[in-house]
């Protein structure tokens, strides 16, 4: 019976470890599973648009700064996380608007 | 368990992180990495054999891969180290060989293994093992260099500190008391270079960035029971990033006292002296000390994430090898 359950759990393992690295491949899995399984968290929301703006995604990013900006006004959401997550946010959401206005000005 | 099971299971391991060392990208704080791996080496700063160790792989190849390649031979070194552990406490061939791949194969261990910036936790929790491996035998004073190595790269090897004594206490070794000594010499320097425990234990604090002990003990005692949770059924979520400011109190309440629940059990099993009870007592106690030094020394931006219970992993790891062993034979 032990040895049943040994054999179980280690496959059980093996399979949640192959599972899980993949995720570690990009910033933008990453904080996508982060911001999947902490919904409420204003980090992950931030860290996602980040990920999203850097790969060259500025829509999906401007809506994750948003959001973060959203649930950052949660009450379980602590005083200091708050503050970092609107200043990063809005910080980045000034950095999209800056990237759309260079894109529709044509070059010389 | 057979030495052909344990090399599948490795192999299985292996080839799981394999596309994550070709295409793994850096992520999060590895910038940190590619900073330490860059800059001039300051023998001045605190941590500068990490720095060095970063220097070392980024002169083979300035990729992520080379880290991830290192990261995944450290974790196979740790759970050599683990294997080696287990048969010197008397869990012989098979009970080696059933720690090793309890060590290998978590889902915890993710984080740790495919995250280059947590690469220094691999390194901290292989030399604090191999120190407690080191005082268990001939060459006890040893363990003095492999624990020193592991504080001299990462500070939660501090937890060694604890661990070396607690191996100690539960399987004694006259020559190797001596070993407390340093020890006990070491956690008081600390204390001292700190300003004294009060310091030390608000050292991640900052103007409007506070926590209570309470609340900085209940919120720690959630992550590791949590990660603990994760070692016995690996359902998850597993995320870099967990939300427990919204975990209710009354569960880290529960999760408080359940994990205080470990030192007392294995205090308890201490006493018989079966080989197995004391084991798996030294496997309890284990865990509670790997992370102790986090539930104390409060750093309110950053919880226990699942990198950093990276050392959890070689206890649970004893207590597997010393229940299943009845099935070896």
């Amino acid at each position: 019976m032990t040895r049943v359950f040994f054999v179980a759990w280690v496959l059980a393992q093996l399979f949640a470890t192959a599972a899980q690295i993949p995720v570690w491949r990009s910033e933008v899995s990453l904080w996508t599973q982060a911001a999947q399984h902490a919904p409420e968290k204003p980090r992950a929301w931030v860290n996602l648009g980040r990920a999203l703006l850097l790969s060259g995604h500025a829509d999906y990013a401007e809506q994750s700064f948003s959001r973060a900006i959203a649930v950052a006004s949660s009450p379980h959401v602590r005083p200091f996380d708050r503050e970092d997550a609107m200043r990063a946010a809005q910080s980045n959401l000034e950095t999209v608007t800056v990237l759309r206005l260079v894109k529709a000005v044509p070059l010389p | 368990m057979t030495r052909r099971w344990s090399v599948v299971a490795l192999a299985v391991v292996v080839l799981a992180y394999l596309p994550h060392v070709v295409v793994g990208a850096w992520v999060y704080e590895d910038a940190g990495v590619v900073w330490r791996a860059t800059s001039a080496l300051d023998i001045r700063q605190a941590r500068w054999p990490l720095n060095l160790i970063s220097q070392a792989q980024w002169s083979l190849a300035p990729a992520p891969a080379v880290f991830h390649a290192v990261s995944l031979a450290l974790h196979i070194l740790t759970a050599l180290f683990v294997g080696l552990f287990a048969h010197r406490l008397g869990l012989g061939a098979a009970g080696a060989r059933l720690a090793f791949v309890a060590m290998l194969v978590p889902a915890l261990s993710v984080e740790a293994v495919a995250y280059a910036a947590q690469q220094g936790e691999i390194l901290g929790a292989a030399c604090v093992i191999l120190a407690c491996v080191l005082a268990l035998g001939r060459w006890w004073p040893a363990s003095i260099v492999a624990l020193g190595s592991g504080l001299w790269v990462q500070e939660s090897a501090v937890a060694g500190l604890l661990l070396v004594p607690w191996t100690l206490a539960i399987f004694p070794k006259k020559s190797a008391q001596w070993l407390l000594v340093p020890c006990a010499t070491a956690i008081g320097f600390g204390l001292w270079r700190y300003g004294g425990l009060s310091a030390l234990v608000n050292i991640g604090e900052d103007v409007g960035v506070t926590v209570t002990w309470l609340d900085w003990w209940l919120v720690q005692s959630t992550a590791a029971a949590r990660a603990l949770g994760l070692l016995l059924i690996p359902i998850g979520p597993f995320t870099v990033d967990y939300d427990y400011d919204s975990v209710p109190m009354t569960v880290r309440w529960l999760a408080a006292g359940a994990w205080l629940c470990l030192p007392i059990a294995a205090v308890c099993l201490s006493r018989w002296r079966h080989r197995r009870s004391q084991v798996i007592a030294l496997g309890l106690g284990g865990l509670f000390l790997s992370v102790l030094p986090r539930l104390i020394v409060q750093t309110p931006r950053s919880y226990l994430n699942e990198g950093q219970a990276y050392l959890m992993l070689p206890w649970f790891a004893m207590v597997m090898a010393a229940l299943m062993r009845k099935t070896t034979p």
